[in-house]
Order: structure tokens, then C-alpha cells, then sequence
């Protein structure tokens, strides 16, 4: 019984943390289902995965309804997503458990810092005043009322970029959204708010690509997803309503010290030193 | 509602509203089966028998009212929600006769599809 409020509890700050950033929740919840429950490592992923998709669901009602999300750009680099994800659950699901949380160890560490130094970066992307293209939208901006307009740039590469994180997505059973959202805006030059509410979207139909391998090989544990599906869920709804209130550059720097303190301890872990 | 931009269409706004009460339905139908199952499990109905099932089993198990079955089913209903939005925007996208997304929504569904015969195939 406490296991399973212990799981919750994961559950319930990652969906919180998820949300406020803009991340899917994975990258917090596995590592602290390993470390501190001693969940197995692909029961930890399986988990991870069904959780994204919850937070992805619940996270992009509010985007849709805001008129933030790309549908057209989200369908063409969820393309690419799901080939991605769908490779990396097969070959996470058939990876040495070692193996499997060293590379999320190091994974980890680049998020940490994209926490702390690439968020601030992102928020300077230009943002386009001609014809919007194909692929381009728009959106009326909440502070200043405007509608910000912009033109897709740079496809194949984003599409690349898609595919690499789709990849990584499937293998460790995280959303991706850590690097989608650098790839729309760094390289197809769409704006941070737009970028982060389509990586929403997106992140459910990756996640489940991935989850979809691991619940055809019986991975997906009940006792392990459930409780951390329903605290994702409540922790999203409130992270949501917290996410106007607390300054995101503060959260961010406290996001990315507790994950590059997990990835270290994931890494020793993966070596065979417990640190607790 | 005006178009925000020129590519928007003019229902754009109010489909996009839609999609969002999909994705609460979706959410919330998921959510429900697994409180239904957590409550099962309180109750000491199959506390012990929980464990990765398979799809094939589920009726039984919903028959039987054990809390395996429901708890399965949440999951599974949660992991169909994304598959069915991707399916609301391939008909969205073949009506307006956006034919390229239409084709990238019908990809998006084959590779979903060919995970769930490749992962059952491997397992």
C-alpha cells in the first residue's frame, strides 16, 4: 500500500513539474522509480511512457483551446516521431538494463542543461511577418494582445531532428518534448509558445508509439502504471493552474539541478555504486 | 471566428475546441476504469492475480469484474486517445482535401499499427 502512494506521489510531482516546464514528465519520474522505489528499469519505462501520454493529453486541451497548436506542422513531424519512438521501444525493450540507464543517465545531464541555459536562448526566436506558407500559423498573443505570424523553416532538418528525438523518445520512455521544442524553434524558426503547445500535442502520439511495444511484450506493469497515471493526471491539472503564478526561469534552474543530481546517481547506479 | 491567418480555415477555431473535448473525454473515460480497478483492488477483488494481461484476456477478466481488467483497459484507453485524435485529423484533413496531411495522418496510423503486430510478433 505505501509503495503504491510512493508511486503516486512520483507520479504526482512529475505531472506537476512536466506540465509547469513543458515536458512530458518522464525524464523525472523514471530515474526516481529506480533510484528510490527500485522499480526494474523497463517496468520504469513502460510507466514513463504511459504517463507522457496522460500529461500530453491533459497539457494540450488548454493549447487547443487557445489556438496555440500547429495541427498541420504536428502531424508532419509526428511522421517522423513515431518511426523514431517506434524503433527505440524495440530496441529499449531488448537493451541490457545497464546499458539502458547509462544512456538515460547521459540523456539526462543534456536536459539538465538545456533546463538551465537553453530555455533562455529559445525565447529570442524570430518571428515572421510575411506570407505564412503551408506549414506556418499564427496565434493572438495573450500580453499584447497581437497576432504573431510565422512561416515554417528548414523541414528536412526539423524532420531530422524529429527523428532522432523520436528515437531517443521510444528507447527511454520519455516524451521527446526536450527536444522537439529546440528543434521547432532553433531550426523551423516557430515561435517558443507555438513550439511548446505542438510539442504537447505531439508528445502523446510519440509516447504511445513507444508505450504501444511495451504493452505488446508485457511490460507495461499495472501495479507500477496505474498508481503513476493517476498521479501524473492530478499533478498536471496542477501544474497547469500553478504554471501562470511561478516564474518559469526559477523553476527551470530547480528543474535542472534535481535532474542533474538523478542523472549522476543514475550513471553510478548503471556502474554498480548505490548512492542514496 | 475570423482566421487568425490565411491558411486557417474558417471552422479552424471551433474544430481545434473539439479536438479538446475529445482529448477530456478520452482522459477522463481512462481515468474513470482505472479508479474503477483501484477500487476493485481496495475491495480484494484479484489484488493477487495483477499482472501485464493480454488484450485477448480482457473480456473475461471485465466479465468476471476482477481489477486486473478494468486496470488494463484504463491503460489501453489511454493509449488510444492520442491513435484517435490522429484518426479525427486524417478525416478533418481528407473533408478539407488537405490531402499531403491527410497522408501524413494515415502514415502516423501504419506505423502505430505495424508497432502493435511488430511488438506482438517479438513478445
Amino acid at each position: 500500500m505505501l509503495e503504491t502512494v510512493l508511486l503516486a506521489a512520483v507520479g504526482l510531482v512529475g505531472g506537476i513539474f512536466g506540465s509547469m516546464v513543458g515536458l512530458g514528465g518522464g525524464i523525472f519520474i523514471i530515474p526516481c522509480l529506480t533510484l528510490f522505489l527500485d522499480v526494474p528499469i523497463h517496468s520504469a519505462i513502460a510507466a514513463g511512457l504511459v504517463a507522457v501520454i496522460a500529461t500530453s493529453t491533459s497539457g494540450s486541451v488548454a493549447y487547443l483551446r487557445r489556438g496555440l497548436v500547429n495541427l498541420r506542422l504536428a502531424v508532419c513531424v509526428e511522421t517522423v516521431l513515431v518511426a523514431g519512438a517506434l524503433t527505440g521501444g524495440l530496441v529499449g525493450a531488448m537493451l541490457d538494463k545497464t546499458v539502458l540507464s547509462a544512456i538515460f543517465g547521459g540523456v539526462m545531464i543534456g536536459v539538465a542543461f538545456y533546463m538551465a541555459l537553453g530555455r533562455s536562448v529559445l525565447a529570442h526566436a524570430h518571428v515572421d511577418r510575411e506570407s505564412v506558407g503551408l506549414l506556418g500559423g499564427g496565434y493572438q498573443d495573450a500580453h499584447s494582445g497581437q497576432v504573431v505570424r510565422y512561416r515554417v523553416r528548414r523541414l528536412p532538418f526539423g524532420l531530422l531532428a524529429g527523428l532522432v528525438a523520436g528515437n531517443i523518445s521510444g528507447l527511454l520512455g520519455v516524451g521527446g518534448g526536450f527536444m522537439t521544442v529546440p528543434a521547432m524553434v532553433l531550426i523551423m524558426k516557430v515561435p517558443m509558445r507555438a513550439a511548446a503547445a505542438t510539442s504537447s500535442l505531439m508528445l502523446g502520439v510519440t509516447a504511445c508509439a513507444g508505450a504501444v511495444a511495451y504493452f505488446a511484450r508485457g511490460l507495461v506493469d499495472p501495479t507500477v502504471a496505474v498508481p503513476v497515471v493517476l498521479g501524473v493526471t492530478v499533478g498536471a491539472l496542477i501544474g497547469s493552474r500553478l504554471a501562470v503564478r511561478v516564474r518559469q526561469s526559477v523553476l527551470a534552474a530547480v528543474l535542472a539541478v534535481m535532474l542533474f543530481a538523478l542523472s549522476v546517481q543514475m550513471i553510478l547506479a548503471a556502474a554498480g555504486i548505490r548512492v542514496r | 471566428m475570423t482566421p487568425t491567418v490565411e491558411n486557417d480555415l474558417p471552422d479552424q477555431a471551433s474544430f481545434e475546441r473539439w479536438l479538446a473535448r475529445l482529448l477530456v473525454a478520452g482522459l477522463a473515460c481512462a481515468v474513470l476504469l482505472l479508479l474503477t480497478g483501484v477500487t476493485l483492488v481496495a475491495f480484494g477483488r484479484g489484488h493477487d492475480g495483477l499482472h501485464a494481461t493480454s488484450v485477448g484476456a480482457l473480456p473475461g477478466l471485465l466479465g468476471r469484474g476482477e481489477a486486473a481488467g478494468f486496470l488494463d483497459l484504463g491503460l489501453l484507453v489511454l493509449l488510444a486517445v492520442p491513435v484517435l485524435r490522429v484518426f479525427c485529423l486524417l478525416a478533418a484533413f481528407a473533408r478539407r482535401r488537405e490531402w499531403w496531411f491527410a497522408l501524413c495522418s494515415l502514415l502516423i496510423l501504419l506505423v502505430l499499427a505495424t508497432g502493435v503486430v511488430v511488438g506482438m510478433k517479438t513478445w
